[in-house]
C-alpha cells in the first residue's frame, strides 16, 4: 500500500482522545472516502496525518517512510498535501501569490503555476485578485491547487465540497477524479457521504473514533443497512 | 490659520519617521501575534547605536542609519531569543508582560553604558528653507527622504520577495504556512530581526532632529502604539497611515492645545479607534 495507517490513537490533548485505534489505506491513485457521523474523527485522522495533532500514537507511513513524530513541514515535503475545511487560502493574498505560497518547497514553483493556470482558467483569470474575494467555489478550487503546487503523492481533502453550491460541487469532484487520475492518491472527508461514496474507489465508514465498515463506494452506497443508518434512508 | 501649513509640514515629517519604528512593531504583532513593548528600547538603542557611529566613529547620518538598524536588529532578535520566545507559547499576554519587562532591562543598560546626559548628534549646521512661508530644514528633508525610502523597501520586500511574502503569509495564517513548508521559526526570527532594526532605525531619525538620552524611545512608545492602533494591529501599510494621522494629528493639535499635552493625540486617537473602528484604519491585512 503506498499509505498506511495502523491502530492510530490520538486528539487534542492526552485526556481528548478522539481517534481509538483507526487503521486507512490507500492505493496509489485510488479515492479513499473517510465517512461517518460528527464526533467520529474523520477531519481528526487528517489532521493526524499531517503532523498537527498533539498527541498521536500508531503507525502512519508513505512508500514505507514513517509520517508521525515529524513536524508538519517535513510532512509536506514527503509529498502529503492537505485542504483543510475553513482557512485553506491566504485570504489576504492574491491567488498567484497563494499558488507561490503553495509552491513554497516545490522544486520549479513558476512552471507549476502555468499548469494550474491552465487546468484552472478561473484561477487565472482572478490571479490578481485577493482570495478573500473570490467565490466560495472558486476559494475551494484555489485551495485544491495551493496543494497541488507540490505534486503531491497523497492529497487529503476536508469537506472539500462544504458550503458549495451543487453544481460547483460536481466540478469539484471531477477535479478530484482527475487529480486522482495522476496516481496521487486521495483521502476525502466529506459530511455530504452519498456524493462522496459514489465518487470514491473505496470508503471506510467511522464511528467514534473507531472503523466500522469498509468496502467498495458503490457496495457501501448500495447496502439497505448503511444507507439506513449513516446515508439517512 | 497661517499656522496650518507649517504644522501640516512638520506633522507629514514626523508622522514619516514615526511609520518607521510603527512597521517595526505591528509586524511583530503580524507574525508572532503579541504586542512588543520592548520596541521603546529598541529604539533608544539604535539611536544610540548610529550616535555611537556618528560621534565616535565619525560616519555621515545614512551609513550611521545603518548601524542602528544593524545592531537594534540583533539586540532585539538576541533578546527575544532569551527572553520572550520561551514565554510566548503562554499566550499572548504573558509575552506582552514580558516586553515591557525586558524593555525597562535593556533601557537601564543604555544608561549603565551611556549615562542619562542627553547627547546630539554630529551633523552639519545649515541654515532652514523658507518655501512659500513654509519653515524646513535640510535635515528634516533629508529624513523624510530616507523614512520613505526605508518605507518603499519594506513595502518592496513583502511584495516582491520570496521571504517577504512568507512572512505575510504566515501573519495571514500560521497553520496553513506550515503545512506549505513555510518554516514559522526562521520566518518569526527574520522579522523580528527586521523590525528591531526598523525600530533602530526609526529611533535614530526620530532623534536626529532633536537629542537622546536613554529615555528616547520611551517617549515615543505611545504614539508607536497608537500608529499601529490606528491603522489596524497587524496592518503595515496601515501602521505607515495610522503614523501619519497621529504625527499630522500632534501638530495640529498645537493649534488648541499647548505642546505639553501634544501626547494626549495619541491616547484620543485609541480611544476613538477602539470605540468606532476597532479593527483600525484598513483592518488586519499584513500588507
Amino acid at each position: 500500500m503506498m499509505f498506511q495507517a495502523t491502530d492510530v490513537v490520538g486528539g487534542y490533548s492526552a485526556a481528548d482522545e478522539i481517534l481509538k485505534g483507526l487503521t486507512i489505506t490507500a492505493d496509489a491513485g485510488e479515492i479513499v472516502a473517510i465517512v461517518g457521523p460528527n464526533g467520529a474523527g474523520k477531519s481528526t485522522f487528517l489532521k493526524a496525518v499531517t503532523g498537527v495533532l498533539p498527541e498521536l500514537k500508531g503507525h502512519i507511513e508513505l512508500y514505507g517512510t514513517k509520517l508521525n513524530g515529524r513536524r508538519p513541514r517535513q510532512i509536506a515535503q514527503m509529498g502529503v498535501a492537505y485542504v483543510p475545511q475553513e482557512n485553506n487560502v491566504f485570504a489576504t493574498m492574491t491567488v498567484r501569490e497563494n499558488l507561490e505560497m503553495g509552491g513554497y518547497i516545490a522544486s520549479d514553483p513558476a512552471q507549476r503555476i502555468s499548469e494550474m493556470f491552465e487546468r484552472f482558467p478561473i484561477l487565472a483569470e482572478k490571479r490578481g485578485d485577493a482570495a478573500r474575494t473570490l467565490s466560495g467555489g472558486q476559494r475551494q478550487i484555489l485551495a485544491m491547487a495551493i496543494a497541488m503546487m507540490v505534486s503531491p503523492r497523497l492529497l487529503l481533502l476536508d469537506e472539500p465540497s462544504a458550503g458549495l453550491s451543487p453544481i460547483a460541487a460536481t466540478q469539484l469532484f471531477e477535479t478530484i477524479r482527475e487529480i486522482a487520475a495522476q496516481q496521487v492518491s486521495v483521502l476525502l472527508v466529506e459530511q455530504n457521504a452519498m456524493d462522496a461514496l459514489n465518487m470514491c474507489d473505496r470508503a471506510y465508514i467511522l464511528t467514534a473514533g473507531q472503523n466500522h465498515v469498509t468496502g467498495s463506494g458503490a457496495h457501501l452506497a448500495a447496502d439497505p443497512d448503511i444507507r439506513r443508518t449513516f446515508l439517512g434512508g | 490659520m497661517d499656522l496650518i501649513p507649517q504644522l501640516l509640514v512638520n506633522g507629514i515629517i514626523s508622522g514619516a519617521l514615526l511609520a518607521i519604528p510603527a512597521i517595526g512593531f505591528t509586524a511583530i504583532f503580524a507574525v508572532l501575534r503579541f504586542p512588543n513593548f520592548s520596541v521603546a528600547s529598541l529604539a533608544t538603542i539604535g539611536a544610540f547605536a548610529g550616535y555611537a557611529a556618528n560621534v565616535g566613529l565619525g560616519l555621515p547620518a545614512v551609513p550611521a542609519l545603518v548601524a542602528a538598524f544593524m545592531v537594534a536588529g540583533l539586540v532585539g532578535l538576541a533578546s527575544d531569543e532569551i527572553a520572550l520566545r520561551p514565554l510566548r507559547p503562554y499566550g499572548a499576554l504573558t509575552a506582552a508582560i514580558a516586553s515591557i519587562a525586558l524593555t525597562i532591562v535593556l533601557e537601564n543598560m543604555v544608561r549603565f553604558g551611556f549615562g542619562n546626559d542627553l547627547r546630539g548628534y554630529d551633523l552639519p549646521l545649515v541654515r532652514d528653507w523658507r518655501i512659500m512661508g513654509v519653515r524646513v530644514g535640510p535635515q528634516q528633508v533629508q529624513n523624510l527622504a530616507l523614512a520613505l525610502v526605508i518605507m518603499a523597501g519594506v513595502f518592496a520586500a513583502l511584495k516582491f520577495s520570496r521571504i517577504g511574502k512568507a512572512m505575510r503569509a504566515v501573519a495571514d495564517n500560521p497553520t496553513l504556512a506550515e503545512l506549505k513548508g513555510i518554516d514559522p521559526v526562521r520566518v518569526g526570527r527574520l522579522t523580528v530581526f527586521v523590525a528591531m532594526g526598523l525600530v533602530g532605525a526609526g529611533g535614530m531619525l526620530l532623534g536626529l532632529g532633536t537629542s537622546i538620552d536613554p529615555l528616547t524611545g520611551f517617549r515615543f512608545i505611545l504614539p508607536i502604539f497608537a500608529a499601529a492602533v490606528v491603522g489596524g494591529l497587524g496592518s503595515i501599510p496601515g501602521a505607515a497611515l495610522g503614523a501619519m494621522v497621529v504625527g499630522i494629528g500632534e501638530e495640529l493639535s498645537l493649534l488648541v492645545l499647548s505642546p505639553a499635552y501634544k501626547s494626549a493625540v495619541g491616547f484620543i486617537a485609541i480611544v476613538l479607534v477602539l470605540a468606532f473602528r476597532p479593527r483600525g484604519l484598513l483592518g488586519e491585512r499584513a500588507y
